[in-house]
């Protein structure tokens, strides 16, 4: 993992540690944002690149956490419907698949 | 004030520790080897009625800490029970730590441990211990004659 620490004028950004996880309909990722919550999390998605920040309650040398992390997405993602929550300091945003991108079994007659 | 930051015992392996004691002096070059980067390890800060202490442990419940002060001994036990199930899913990327956290601090003052508070907050577990016999402690002018 490369993770990053940046200074900036009012946070302290830093690369949260994620999971994906891949199953046949979703892409799961989780990112760990301790001291983050719903209400100051956001998450977009602009030009197949989906993008996460959260300030947190926590501080380095005075200054507070802001987690931040981008994500390139293949066209197999159905932006439409990404959903994302928040629970105990992992932000978790569920990719689901495009219909295209799904496993599709076909019987052998 | 006294602010002190604790490292964090994990049972990792020899190599993981080597690379934790490098990079500790340099915490902006990679933060994964530290446990004393931004949002990682206990801090304990002592304030003027109370000892603060943080431990950002995200991704678990309340029931999984096991907290204890003994005197000025405070022990921290953080377990993580998801391991086992995420065994069976297929990963693309996996970061996050699958580590329980263990940690024992002397705290710097006295304290009052049987009136300590504990809540689990948005990924972070947060203590407030009181502080035992500051009025002993207050400060006295002698008079020299």
């Amino acid at each position: 993992m490369n993770e990053e620490v940046k200074k900036n004028e009012q946070y302290m950004e830093v690369l949260p540690a994620a999971d994906i996880i891949d199953d046949e309909k979703n892409a799961v990722i989780s990112l760990e944002v301790p001291g983050a919550n719903a209400q100051t999390v956001t998450v977009e998605v602009k030009d197949q690149i989906l993008s996460m920040e959260a300030r947190s309650s926590l501080t380095w040398h005075g200054m507070p956490l802001l987690y931040k992390r981008s994500f390139q997405l293949s066209d197999a993602v159905d932006v439409e419907n990404i959903s994302a929550k928040t629970q105990d300091g992992v932000l978790t945003v569920t990719l689901p698949k495009s219909e295209r991108a799904k496993v599709h079994r076909i019987q052998v007659q | 004030m006294y602010y002190a930051q604790t490292r964090q015992h994990r049972n990792a392996d020899s190599f993981h520790d080597l690379m934790k004691a490098f990079f500790r002096s340099y915490p902006e070059w990679n933060t994964m080897w530290t446990d004393e980067g931004p949002g990682k390890g206990m801090k304990v800060k002592v304030r003027e009625k109370d000892v603060r202490v943080t431990l950002p442990f995200p991704g678990v419940s309340a029931k999984d800490f096991e907290v204890e002060v003994v005197g000025d001994m405070l022990s921290i036990r953080a377990n993580r029970t998801r391991e086992a199930a995420d065994d069976t899913k297929q990963y693309l990327c996996r970061e996050r730590s699958t580590e329980s956290f263990q940690e024992s601090v002397r705290l710097p003052v006295r304290v009052n441990g049987a009136e300590t508070s504990a809540k689990y907050t948005d990924g972070v577990l947060t203590l407030l211990i009181p502080r035992e016999g500051i009025e002993a402690k207050a400060s006295k002018q002698i008079k020299v004659d």
